[in-house]
């Protein structure tokens, strides 16, 4: 009873809408607490929405509406039960691939996360002794740039999020929580990857703060990346969101 | 990527001690760059199927074939020689005591060069300064370069053991609860520095821990045992966060949460 799924399907291609960088489609997803009696908890059934490239689709819903299990099944921290959730993973040697993440095998969502999607979250999980400076820096050294090179566009965010430069060498567990965000929010938007997934990434952020978030969000956005976003915060989300999925409506036996 | 090899591929093995399997039933590929865990509590089989692997212990069932060149060899139709020839160049074993693993009486340096001397290093400036290159990338003092292991830390022993059996350019690397039984705070930096290296040398590694937080801090996939056989695996992050397995909800339910 092994609890992989190995299931792969080459028809994907075939219904990725034209335009989007994400297309979950039809998608269920039930916790099922062994613990507790097997209690069956189904949060979502038949979750579908689309994420064009260059827009950015915010959820909503009330907290417990499934919101962060929407983000962490298309990340794949979370499986999904059912349906499927299409990443294009389109380059120019592999025109048109797409990628069913829901799937995928480990060691391609471990690829599609390298190069396609970047994920903001609200806490960093730090590691221990890394430099905040090397923390930021190593999504683009994963992916082949040099150190040094990584390492100066890393302090070029850094200063742009105003985390001081005596700090920039110091590991970001010792930091407060809104500079951890900011570190975070600086790692996440340095390597551009074409899909963004902002977990309430201006939560414990000053309003100067929030605004460089914002322009940073804008910028990304004119480039072309796709967003899927979650905000707490009224004044960021109207301020970038071109669409809004309430959660609510797939929740099995919710608001419909 | 799909023209590609993996560096490991086990197929349906199992090791058997006498007439019960100690493992049986396990299925996976390691690619060139990932980093392994198996987890489950002591008597899961996880020690088992690491010797397995490592090829200390028989394959009584299925097959192991590891990548040579281009092709993908059955590591049990490989002569004693070969196998030897792989620990000496390709294989590494970082042991959860330092005593299985290091000369204890050799000085630190000895203990570093001696894998490159069994490599056919002779020059004994270069085995020296490749030594002190590796004390100082495990922080390891220069000063302590001529004392023996037998004076160490449990924590720079350790370190000690990763340089003696990372200076030659392995390509797998096996490690058995290799930070267990430190104190926490020396566990942290050791997994860093593991974490980090293996990042800087594109390592595979294949590591058997029964702490969750090791596996979620260095391996990108884990696999679950119990009573000898693999019940979940998939990416790391995946597996702790949304277990299907009732053993893998028990394990991640009984953390500390930190």
């Amino acid at each position: 009873m092994t609890a992989t799924s190995t299931d792969h399907r080459p028809d994907a291609a075939a219904t990725l809408p034209v335009g989007a960088i994400l297309s979950v489609q039809d998608v269920d997803k039930t916790f099922t607490l062994h613990l507790q009696g097997r209690q069956r908890i189904p949060v979502l059934a038949g979750l579908t929405f689309d994420v064009p490239r260059g827009s950015c689709v915010v959820l909503g819903g009330e907290s417990g509406a499934g919101k962060s299990t929407v983000m962490k099944m298309v990340y794949g921290s979370y499986g999904a039960g059912r349906g499927r959730i299409l990443l294009d993973r389109g380059t120019a040697e592999r025109p048109g691939a797409v990628l069913d993440l829901a799937t995928a095998q480990p060691r391609e969502v471990l690829a599609a996360r390298r190069e396609t999607m970047g994920y903001v979250s609200q806490f960093l999980r730090a590691v221990p002794r890394v430099p905040a400076l090397d923390v930021v820096a190593e999504p683009l050294v994963e992916r082949g740039t040099a150190r040094e090179t990584a390492r100066e566009k890393a302090g070029e965010m850094l200063e742009r999020l105003s985390i001081p430069e005596r700090l920039w060498t110091l590991p970001p567990a010792t930091f407060s929580g809104g500079e951890q965000q900011r570190v975070n929010i600086a790692r996440g938007f340095l390597a551009e990857r074409p899909l963004l997934l902002l977990d309430e990434p201006t939560a414990s952020l000053d309003a100067r703060n929030r605004a460089v978030v914002i322009d940073l969000i804008r910028e990304r956005l004119d480039r072309g990346v796709g967003m899927l976003a979650i905000f707490h915060d009224h004044d960021v989300r109207d301020a970038v969101s071109d669409a809004i999925v309430d959660v609510r409506a797939f929740t099995p036996g919710g608001a419909a | 990527m799909s023209g590609s090899l993996p560096l490991l591929s086990v197929a349906n093995a199992g090791h058997a001690y006498g007439a019960t399997f100690g493992c049986r039933g396990v299925d996976f590929d390691l690619w060139p760059g990932e980093v392994l865990a198996i987890v489950g509590e002591s008597g899961s089989g996880k020690s088992t199927l690491l010797g397995m692997l490592s090829q200390r212990l028989s394959v009584d069932e299925g097959e192991i074939r590891y990548r040579q060149g281009k092709e993908l060899v059955d590591l049990t139709a490989l002569s004693e020689r070969d196998v030897r020839r792989l620990w000496r160049t390709e294989w590494g074993f970082v042991h959860q005591h330092a005593v299985d693993g290091l000369r204890m009486h050799v000085s630190a340096g000895g203990n570093i060069g001696e894998p490159l001397m069994a490599n056919g290093a002779r020059h004994f400036g270069d085995i020296r300064r490749q030594a002190e290159e590796w004390l100082a990338r495990v922080e390891i003092p220069l000063d302590r370069i001529d004392d023996a292991p037998a004076t160490f830390s449990g924590g720079m022993r350790q370190r000690l053991q990763i340089a003696r059996n990372l200076v030659f350019g392995p390509r797998l690397v096996f490690m058995d609860e290799p930070t267990s039984g430190l104190d926490v705070s020396v566990q942290a930096r050791l997994l860093d520095l593991i974490r980090s290296l293996v990042a800087d040398l594109g390592l595979s590694v294949i590591i058997v821990t029964h702490d969750l937080a090791v596996a979620r801090l260095i391996s990108h996939r884990t696999l679950v045992m119990k009573d000898g056989a693999v019940i979940e695996s998939g990416l790391t992050d995946r597996v702790l966060d949304d277990p299907q397995a009732a053993y893998t909800q028990l394990l991640v339910s009984s953390i500390l949460q930190g």
